[in-house]
Order: C-alpha cells, then structure tokens, then sequence
C-alpha cells in the first residue's frame, strides 16, 4: 500500500517536474535577453570546437560539413536548451562515441599523460639549455688562458676581428697593426 | 602508346641513378674527380628523363587516356584540362613522380654549385642526393607506378577529388612536398661534409645556410598557402585545424627554423657545429615522418589524398635514415669540436641556442601530441582524439615565449653583452608594450588575458625592429649621408641580419593575424529564406537568392548576399556549394569582404529542399594580415639570402693572420 503510494508520488513529483520544466520553457525564452543568447552561441562554438566528429577522422563536429556532424550541432542546441552543463553534455557524447568524441584527451587516467607530457620536456630543454651553456663556459675560461700569451698588438687585432663584420677600415687597421709590428 | 616511352624514360633514370650513387661515393672514397663527372653528369641526364615521364602522364591527363590506371582514378572526362597538372599529383603515385622529378631540378642545380663551392665534399654530396631519389624511383617503379596501364580500357574516369578544384591546390601541394623533399639537400650537404671528414672547417656553412633557407621559404610558403586553401575553400572559417598531416608539415618547419638561426652562430662564431648537424638530421628524419603520416600514415586526417599501403616503406626509410646518419655523426663527433666557446651567458650565441631548443621542443610537442592517439591505444586500449584544444594550449604559450625570445634576441650582442646597453636599447620596446596595454584593453576593448599577453609582446617586438633599423639609419645619417642612402646602405652592410629583421616583422604580422582571430572571432549559423536580412556584429546581410547550375559532376548553388556594415553598402557575395555525387562530396567556397580590421565570411552549409539555406557566419578580425605576411616573409628571406660583403672582406685577410685568429 504505502509502497504504491510511494511510486504514486515520484511519478507525480515526475509530472510535476515535467509541468515544471515544461513551463520553464517559454519562461526562459522570453526571459532569455540577447545577452545571454550571444553567451549561448559561444557556449555552442566552443562546445562544438571541442567535440569530434566519428566519422570525419581529426574534424571537430564545428568544422565538418558532414551529416551527422550537423546531427550532433543540432543536439549540443537541444542539450544546451535543456539546461546541461557543458561538462555532462561532453559526458553524454563520450557515452555514446567512446572518449575519442572529445577533441582534447581528458585530464585522467591516460589521458593525463598526454597532458603532462610537455610541461616535463620544457622543463627537460631548460636543464638542457643550461647543461650545454654551462660547459661551454667552463670550456670558455680554459680559452681564455691560452689569450693569455698573445701581445697587446695581437689582441687589438683579435678584438676587430671579433667584430660582427669587418669594414673596409677594420682590415686596413688590422694590417696597420700588424705591419706596425 | 605515349606513356610507354614514359615508362622507358623513368627505367633508365633509375638505372643511371644507381650509377650516379655509387660513383658518388666511390669517387669520395678513392677521390677521382672524373668519376665524380661522370656521375654527376649521370644526375643531370636524369632531369630530362623524369620531365619526359611527368609529360607523357600530364599528356594522358589532357587526351583523357584512361587507359593508365592512374588517369582513371584521378580525373574525368568532365575535368577542365588545366587540372590535369593537379590531377598529376594528387594521387598517391603521381605525387611520388611529382617529388622525384622537382627533386632531380633541385639536387641538380644544388650539385652544380656544391660542386664548384665544396670540393671534398661534392662527391659524397652526389652520392646522398642520389641514394635519396633512387629511393623515389624504386618506390614508383616497383610499387606505386603511375604509368601503369589497364587491360580493360573504363569509359569514364573516377574524377578529381573535388576538395582540389580549387586555385590554391595549383601551388600549395606542389610547394608543400617540395619543401619536404628539399630538406634533403642541406641534409645531404651536412652530411657529406662529415664523410669528406671536413667537419671541423665551416666551409659547408654558406651552402648549408643557403639551401636550408630555400627549403624553409619553400615550406613556408607552402603551409601560408595551404591554410588560405583550408580558409577559403574547407568552409569551416578556420585556416589551421592541427590536424596529423598539417602537424607533420610543421615539425620539419620548426626543425629548420631553428637550423637557419644556429647556423648563423656557426657563420659568425664558429660555434654550435655538432648542433647544427644533429638539427638538419633531426629536421630530415621530421620530414621523412611527414611523408609517411601523409601515405598511409596511422593517425586519421583529413589530408588522405595521397593515403596509400606503403606506410611502411616511408616509416623503414626514416628509421635508416636516421641510423646511418647518427652513426656517421658519431664516428666523425672529434672533428666538430667548435674553436671557440661560449663567452657569456648573456650573449646572442645563447639566446640562439635557447631559442633552438624551444623550436624544436614546440616541434617534439606536437609530435607528442600527434602520436599520442597511437600511444594510448596501444598501452590503454582507448582511442583519443588529441585535437585543435589540446595544441592550442599547449603550443600556444610556448610560441608566445618564441615570440618574445624574438623580440629580445637581436638586441644581445655577439659574444657578451653588457647588461647596461642591452637593457639600455630594450628600454624603448619595453616602454612602448607597457603604454600599449592600458590602449589595448580600455580602446580596443581587448581583455582576454592570453589575447592581450600576446599583443604587448608583438608591440615589443614590432618597436625593437624598427628601433634598431632607425638607430642604425640615424647613425650614418649622422657621418654625412643621407636619409635613404644611409638606410639603404645599413640594411645592405649585413644582409642576413636585416633580412631577417624583415621576416620577423613577417612573423609579426602572423602573429597579429592569429591572436586576434583566435580569440576574437565571432561565429553563428543562420537558417535563412531568400529575402530574409540579419545581422551579426555590426554587419547586416540579405539572402537575395540562389542559382543552381547541373554540370556532369556536380549540382553547383551559388547564393547571392547583399551585405551592409554599418549602414554602408559593401555589395554582392556569392558563396557557392557544390555536390558531387560520385565522390559524395561537397565542396563549399566561402565568399569573403576583407579588410584590413576584419573578414566577414560568408559560407553555405546547406541548402534545404524547402527553399531555406543554412549559413556559417564568420567576423574574423585581422586575418588577412596572416595572408599579407607571406610576401613581406618572401621579400626578407630573398634579401638575407643575397651574398653578403662581410665574407669577402674577412677572405682579404692574409692566410697567416686567418690561421693565427682561426678567422673562417
């Protein structure tokens, strides 16, 4: 008895909920100001970047021009009228196509590697970048003594050369030097 | 039959090939320059052959003889004859003769000068082109021919892939494989130059420098052009969708980007010559990957054009590639011990190298990213999508990073910097990003935090460039000449570095043109009945009405739009869409009104049976600068590629005084 009457109640709460929702409706659409409708056309875009079509290999539903692509825009708008957060409207397809429907790996299980991924080779090229700087200095230093023995003429002329490019009076200088010498 | 003598043409190119190879290598090796002739004179013979083998196909194409195979499956009798010279390579075999034949143009001009500019290592430099295009021909004479004939004669042919009637396909595909291919010859120039064991002197650098920027003015181009095709003919209102083929282009790209900056450093400095060697095996082995994700490759794309089985044999000949290469690099490591070492931290040579390292870490990225789906399948059973969001947010901040490095990099000197007058000549580029941030977001309304990050750093950049080019003007302004001659002559002192200063402002341009369309476009879809008017931004446009043409192939519908801004009359667009019903296909052809500040796009997505249409809208800002970019990007590599004076005066320092300052 209190049994039925108990179902009784969820199935009327579920009417009521309908009623409600069917109400909402108009409600919301005469509510919905052009503001919240340019909201709504983002949220549509980036929702549709962000899923793949499954039978146009690498195409978001966005780009493709392909009939079930424009089935699956079409049932972003409704999901999106119905009131879903982007999150379960993404799950909704997902346990329909399988995880490749999304145009990015999820953030979890092995999808987190791709994410991860590439913050750990930046930080590996900068241990890199300064491994290599570090022993061409240290190598640098040793060079550097070996200038050590040259004359002050020869490292005048080893600062000229040095310079990016040489001007037709550089090299007249250089032989100046090195003919004064 | 015409391509019979095709056939013969391609049978005694791939012989004498195999000739030209080996005595390549032997004339290296026992060092006989007339062997050597011989050989390259075999590589010269092979041009011709391939142009007869190339005609007689584009000549079946245009007499619409099906009876070749590959006539059949890539053209029709309803195709305009000047497709025929797309048809010829937008198929599986037919791109594979395309890239022999451009390859043979492009390794016998590069041997001709190598020949007379590296001695020692021309020979070796033969042997390299010529195992790379035996290669090519071995795959197209035993497993991809498209001179190959049909018993049973088809009435008809199975016609072009539609997506490729489009004027950018006459360019984009031949560039873009071109540009892949033509990575061989700083390879082979690098590579020859270990086995001639003249590592250790930087005499390769010039035609190694040479060519790679050929090859990446080429690449360039080809990918400008291929996201201008992807922007106005794919009808998706985007231009880059980083999709595995576009990645594969632009992984070599990278690579050589950074390969025509590192081998400034060892132009100028002698440093960084193990690194510029590894940098051109590993860009070669980036564009041998590209070739095989393209035929065949395992991740889905919307590039299978020229999909094929042979995958394989592209994956086998990247990984020999790569082992024969490093092991040359290995056994010949003692003799690119650099003569001079790094003086400062603070310094141009190590701006390079970090900017090095981050190309190629963006490279490795979207390598990563691209192969990842493999990944996960593989050790997880789960197939995922690694798209367009992913990279861009990767990707994104690291090329904001290059950027920047961009900005500030010309202003370290050679050598060591002195932190006074480096930070003293930032000081102006600086000053100007910082008063162009309160401009951008309280004029522009600009305030997305990435969006406005990337502008500041543009500004910086833009003012630096100019900075430097006026600095430079006012200085020998002030010796007595004047205004343009004093200009004219500061960019001509250092060809390399202006010209380069001309394709960053390229750069800037690009990177105008994809900031403010990435984060700023404005997109919707409208269902619209002829005669209906609506609005988007600031734009309002009418649906005049649509014409519908029947050709052989195709149901053609144009659209006619009359579109306002602003109350101003800005005319008629006719975006069009046409059905092909043997391929399934439709193919779209956006109708743009661009300006300088904004595109408005307009595409058909569907035309309804009751008369309605469906439209994509697009207001995409700024994205013609991209477009204009490619010029000012071509005018700065050609510039820097102009022999500069520098090198002549260093040659007219005696021997003595070169040997006792180790001057290359």
């Amino acid at each position: 008895m209190i049994y039925i009457w108990v179902k009784n109640m969820k199935i009327k709460k579920n009417f009521l909920l309908a009623g409600l929702l069917l109400l909402a409706i108009p409600i919301t659409l005469i509510a919905c100001s052009t503001e919240e409708k340019i909201l709504n056309t983002q949220r549509i875009n980036s929702l549709n970047k962000s899923l793949m079509c499954p039978v146009c290999p690498g195409e978001s539903i966005d780009q493709s021009q392909n009939t079930l692509a424009l089935q699956m825009r079409d049932i972003v708008v409704v999901k999106i009228n119905e009131g879903k957060t982007d999150q379960e409207i993404k799950e909704y397809f997902v346990s329909k196509y399988g995880p490749v429907v999304l145009m990015e790996p999820p953030k979890k299980g092995i999808g987190l590697l791709a994410w991860v991924f590439p913050p750990i080779l930046f930080i590996i090229t900068i241990a890199v970048v300064y491994f290599i700087l570090f022993s061409l200095k240290k190598r640098s230093r040793k060079l550097q003594d070996n200038n050590k023995n040259l004359t002050e003429e020869e490292l005048q002329i080893l600062q000229i050369l040095q310079k990016e490019t040489l001007s037709q009076e550089d090299i007249y200088s250089i032989s100046k030097i090195n003919g004064e010498k | 039959m015409v391509v019979t003598v095709g056939q013969i043409a391609l049978i005694i190119a791939f012989i004498v090939t195999f000739y030209s190879s080996l005595a390549g290598f032997f004339s290296g090796a026992i060092k006989n320059p007339k062997l050597s002739k011989s050989g390259r004179w075999g590589f010269y013979s092979v041009i011709p052959l391939l142009l007869i083998s190339t005609a007689t196909l584009i000549y079946s194409f245009i007499k619409n003889d099906f009876s070749v195979k590959y006539v059949a499956e890539n053209s029709n009798l309803a195709m305009p004859d000047i497709y025929s010279w797309v048809a010829f390579y937008s198929g599986n075999e037919g791109s594979l003769l395309y890239i022999a034949m451009a390859f043979s143009i492009m390794g016998g001009i590069s041997l001709r000068i190598i020949s007379n500019k590296l001695l020692k290592s021309a020979p070796y430099f033969l042997g390299i082109i010529s195992l790379i295009l035996l290669f090519f021909l071995s795959v197209i004479l035993f497993l991809a021919n498209p001179l190959e004939t049909l018993e049973i004669i088809p009435v008809d042919g199975q016609g072009i892939n539609p997506l490729l009637i489009h004027f950018g396909m006459f360019i984009h595909p031949p560039f873009q494989m071109l540009g892949l291919i033509s990575l061989a010859i700083p390879f082979a120039i690098g590579v020859s130059t270990l086995l001639a064991g003249e590592g250790g002197k930087d005499e390769w650098v010039d035609q190694g420098r040479r060519w790679g920027m050929i090859s990446w003015l080429i690449l360039t181009v080809g990918l400008l052009l291929g996201s201008w095709w992807a922007y106005t003919i794919l009808g998706w209102g985007g231009y880059w969708a980083w999709d595995p083929v576009e990645n594969s282009a632009l992984m070599p790209w990278l690579a050589m980007s950074a390969f025509i900056h590192s081998i400034m450093v060892q132009k100028r400095r002698g440093m960084f010559r193990m690194w510029n060697i590894l940098l051109i095996i590993i860009g070669f082995t980036m564009a041998q990957l590209g070739m095989f994700i393209n035929r065949g490759g395992p991740v889905p794309s919307v590039h299978s054009f020229g999909e094929s089985s042979m995958g394989w044999v592209f994956l086998a000949i990247m990984g020999i590639t790569l082992f024969i290469s490093l092991v040359i690099f290995i056994f010949k490591f003692e003799t690119l011990k650099s003569r001079r070492t790094l003086e400062s931290f603070f310094s141009r040579e190590a701006a390079f190298l970090a900017q090095n390292l981050l190309f190629l870490l963006i490279a490795f990225v979207t390598l990563w990213g691209t192969v990842f789906p493999i990944f996960s399948k593989t050790f997880d059973e789960k197939t995922m999508t690694v798209g367009q969001p992913f990279f861009n947010q990767v990707n994104g901040p690291l090329m904001l990073l290059l950027v920047f490095l961009m900005g500030i990099g010309p202003f370290l000197p050679w050598r060591k910097a002195s932190w006074k007058t480096s930070t003293k000549m930032m000081r102006i580029p600086i000053f100007a990003s910082l008063v162009s941030i309160p401009f951008f977001i309280f004029v522009l309304d600009i305030q997305k935090v990435w969006a406005l990050a990337s502008f500041a750093i543009l500004v910086s950049a833009t003012v630096g460039i100019f900075q430097e080019w006026t600095r430079g003007t006012i200085s020998r302004h002030n010796k007595g000449e004047n205004w343009g001659l004093a200009f004219y002559k500061l960019i001509n002192a250092n060809r390399p570095r202006y010209g380069g200063y001309i394709v960053h402002l390229a750069v800037v341009m690009l990177g105008i043109g994809i900031t403010a369309s990435s984060f700023y476009s404005i997109q919707n879809d409208f269902v619209m009945k002829p005669g209906q008017t609506k609005t988007i931004d600031s734009y309002s446009f009418t649906y005049v009405g649509k014409e519908e043409n029947i050709y052989s192939d195709r149901k053609e519908q144009i659209a006619e739009f009359k579109i306002k801004n602003k109350n101003k009359d800005l005319g008629y667009l006719y975006p069009e869409r046409s059905y092909y019903p043997i391929f399934r296909i439709s193919a779209t052809k956006g109708a743009i009104h661009s300006t300088l500040i904004e595109d408005f796009y307009l595409v058909p997505s569907e035309f309804r049976e009751d008369g309605q249409a469906v439209f994509r809208v697009l207001v995409n800002p700024m994205i013609i600068w991209m477009w204009l970019s490619g010029p000012v990007l071509i005018l700065g590599t050609i510039f820097s590629l102009i022999p500069s004076k520098s090198k002549k005066n260093k040659s007219l320092l005696s021997d003595v005084l070169k040997n006792k300052f180790k001057v290359g």
